[in-house]
């Protein structure tokens, strides 16, 4: 009887004390960003750098500042289901209008869910700088960051 | 005191005297672990009742019927899971036992199966970038129609408090083996099951106060 009492205790204690064991959350968070890439314009298989390139969203801070790069990762507004980027070299400013649908994916218990997104249309206001813009496919689903979803000519 | 030694002399004099009778029968009890969080929370989770019947010396047929409404919360979601159970298999007595005495170190196997529902109240879609902020919807989502199996090896101890009475500590360890998913979502809590940790595993633990109600003495 002592035996099993002490057990019994044993087991009062361990309900207490026992530890979760669960899982971090280790995968990249957040929704995927939409990839950008810059091209030649005289050469549209050869990338090219953008030089001097500031990026913003409307009433943003810089995500991008003064860089010289042939590519960009942008996040999309998850408020909304559409975002407009200003994008700036060699302070010529252009606008690029997104439009997409959000769409909500389950990652895990301990990060949650995320959106993928569905591009719908992609537009830019005028060519100051950049010549000619189109995106990948119509519509662009962006699931990933492993390849361009929106080519930009310049 | 007095009283209990007067008892335990009775006892031993019908020890002394005839072979001592083993009671066999029906064993009905209720979770009561539940009832107490669920006073504390003021919410109601839920109901266990458990059953098991004696078949041999050692070996009982056992069960578990409940219903559960578990409110669920995780870094950046909120659920609610709300189902039925029922849970068949049997328990082995390891505990020799002295005369007089029916006290259980038990050993169990049981096969479970529920059925319910999952709503997913709200969630944060996290922007790790911090420039448009985290977005949370709190739009319900509920995914009906949603089914578990597992298996479950139970552990535990059964201490007669009073003639009859008997009080159950468990232990469960469980794993799925079966279940419908909703679409989009996960089972993250399974009612009888409880929370579903990594690959499909579960732990959980039982409190039971039950009453045998005696058939037959052998």
């Amino acid at each position: 009887m002592k035996y099993v009492k002490i057990i019994f205790l044993t087991f009062i204690v361990l309900t207490f004390l026992s530890c979760e064991v669960d899982d971090i959350c280790t995968e990249s968070l957040g929704s995927p960003k939409l990839i950008i890439r810059f091209y030649d314009n005289a050469q549209p298989n050869i990338t090219k750098e953008v030089s001097h390139l500031y990026v913003w969203a409307e009433d943003k801070d810089s995500l991008y500042r003064d860089v010289a790069t042939d590519s960009i990762a942008l996040p999309l507004n998850t408020h909304s289901d559409t975002t407009t980027y200003l994008l700036s070299s060699n302070a010529v400013i252009d606008t690029l209008y997104l439009f997409y649908d959000r769409k909500e994916v389950y990652v895990s218990r301990s990060c949650g869910l995320k959106f993928n997104f569905e591009l719908t249309d992609a537009t830019h206001l005028s060519s100051y700088w950049s010549d000619d813009f189109s995106t990948v496919s119509t519509p662009q689903s962006i699931e990933d960051e492993s390849a361009a979803h929106i080519k930009i000519y310049h | 005191m007095f009283v209990s030694v007067i008892y335990a002399q009775e006892q031993h004099t019908k020890m002394d005297s005839i072979a001592y009778k083993q009671a066999y029968g029906l064993r009905i009890g209720v979770d009561i672990s539940r009832p107490i969080i669920q006073s504390l929370q003021k919410q109601d989770l839920g109901l266990e009742i458990t059953a098991d019947y004696r078949v041999a010396d050692s070996w009982y047929i056992a069960g578990e019927v409940g219903y559960e409404s578990e409110p669920g919360s995780e870094d950046y979601m909120q659920f609610y899971t709300k189902g039925s159970y029922a849970k068949l298999g049997f328990n082995y007595n390891a505990y020799e036992n002295w005369q007089g005495m029916s006290n259980e170190v038990y050993f169990g196997l049981r096969y479970g199966f529920s059925s319910f529902t999952q709503e997913l109240t709200d969630f944060t879609i996290l922007d790790p970038d911090h420039y448009f902020g985290d977005y949370t919807a709190d739009a319900t989502k509920t995914y009906e129609g949603l089914t578990a199996h597992w298996i479950g090896l139970h552990f535990g101890l059964k201490v007669e408090i009073v003639s009859h009475v008997y009080l159950t500590a468990g232990i469960q360890f469980k794993k799925i083996i079966s279940e419908q998913k909703p679409q989009g979502f996960a089972n993250l809590y399974v009612p009888g099951f409880q929370k579903v940790l990594l690959n499909n595993a579960g732990v959980g633990f039982n409190y039971t106060i039950s009453y045998l109600i005696p058939f037959i003495k052998k």
